[in-house]
């Protein structure tokens, strides 16, 4: 049985506080044997929880109006400004992951009603004349104004997270309500 | 759990996980917001919020009752489907008939598209639109209601 508490100096000249997990010695082990280490950052949870996000109707390129078509943006207040702007994490999970410009065919079925971390997508052709048929027939890049079409920098946006100092802020256009799980922490 | 909602009463999110006082963050972010005690999950494209009933709950609510906010639970209501009337959905493509969409719930956002194009996207505040065409062609209204699940005609012009 190996020493649990150091304080003091280490071996390899620092000097710290460090307590060693059960069957390691806490003045050989790396980081990975320590239960605690001064050295090391302690984040603090800022906020926690979930949403639920519904979606906004709206038009699509192809179809009348499909959910989504709007894009949803919701914000979650932190209840404080933090000097350093926090670390944020989100897991979401919808029963489909269309997005209302996917018209031919149901997308990403693998994900449905897995939870995972963000998606983001972007059309892969440059040539403004193809297209990309999981889009419907109108849909290819061909730059605005022409209506029909979308930019060379669409992306359809399953689900992402823009973090600021005082606010966490998630938006989707899928068609379904999506739920995201979501922490964000503060080291001190 | 705290049901967020635009400012005609759409809701856009259900938060779950913070308590009674988080009201007043969500203040400070200009966010517009209920919050439900006794829900555990609501299907968002389902409901809307009543905002008269919200604004009759805040009127109501007395803060020397210890209630820290008012009681909501009354303000969450069921979306309904409602039935439009066309006069005619097929139309003369000469551009003097006409076909009238009426019993449009008020103020409800009206799309109307043909083909490709948008004709029309606008709120309609007198229950009813007319459409007539000078070609034939196929015309999609939509009507997406805050009270209302999104309903949608088509009238063609011959």
């Amino acid at each position: 049985m190996g020493y649990r508490v150091l304080r003091g100096k280490r071996l390899d000249g620092s000097y710290g506080f460090d307590v060693s997990k059960p069957g390691y010695d806490v003045t050989t082990t790396d980081k990975i044997g320590l239960a605690f280490c001064s050295d090391l950052k302690i984040p603090r949870i800022v906020k926690r929880g979930s949403i639920a996000i519904a979606p906004i109707a709206g038009i699509g390129v192809k179809d009348a109006s499909i959910p989504g078509g709007q894009q949803s943006i919701v914000t979650i207040p932190f209840g404080a400004t933090y000097s350093r702007t926090p670390v944020c994490v989100a897991i979401a999970k919808a029963p489909d992951w269309t997005t209302p410009l996917v018209t031919n065919f149901p997308q990403l079925g693998y994900l449905q009603n897995n939870w995972h971390t963000q998606i983001i997508e972007q059309l892969l052709y440059t040539n403004p004349a193809q297209t990309f048929n999981h889009y419907g027939t109108n849909v290819s890049f061909k730059p605005a104004p022409d209506p029909d079409r979308v930019s060379s920098t669409w992306a359809s946006a399953r689900f992402y997270l823009t973090v600021t100092p005082s606010s966490l802020t998630i938006a989707t256009n899928c068609r379904s309500v999506i739920t995201v799980k979501y922490l964000a922490l503060e080291y001190i | 759990m705290y049901v967020y909602h635009d400012d005609k009463g759409m809701i856009t999110g259900i938060l779950s996980g913070p308590g009674k006082t988080y009201g007043k963050d969500l203040d400070e972010h200009n966010i517009l917001w209920i919050f439900l005690a006794d829900a555990d999950a609501i299907d968002p494209t389902k409901y809307y919020v009543d905002l008269q009933k919200k604004q009759t709950a805040i009127d109501n609510h007395n803060p020397n009752n210890n209630d820290i906010m008012p009681n909501f639970n009354d303000c969450i209501v069921l979306k309904t489907t409602p039935i439009l009337a066309c006069s005619n959905m097929t139309i003369l493509a000469n551009g003097v008939d006409e076909a009238i969409i009426s019993q449009i719930p008020i103020n409800a956002r009206v799309i109307i598209k043909c083909g490709d194009r948008i004709e029309f996207d606008d709120i309609v505040s007198d229950g009813q639109i007319e459409i007539s065409s000078d070609v034939p062609a196929n015309f999609v209204i939509l009507v997406i209601g805050i009270n209302m699940n999104a309903t949608t005609l088509t009238v063609t012009a011959t």
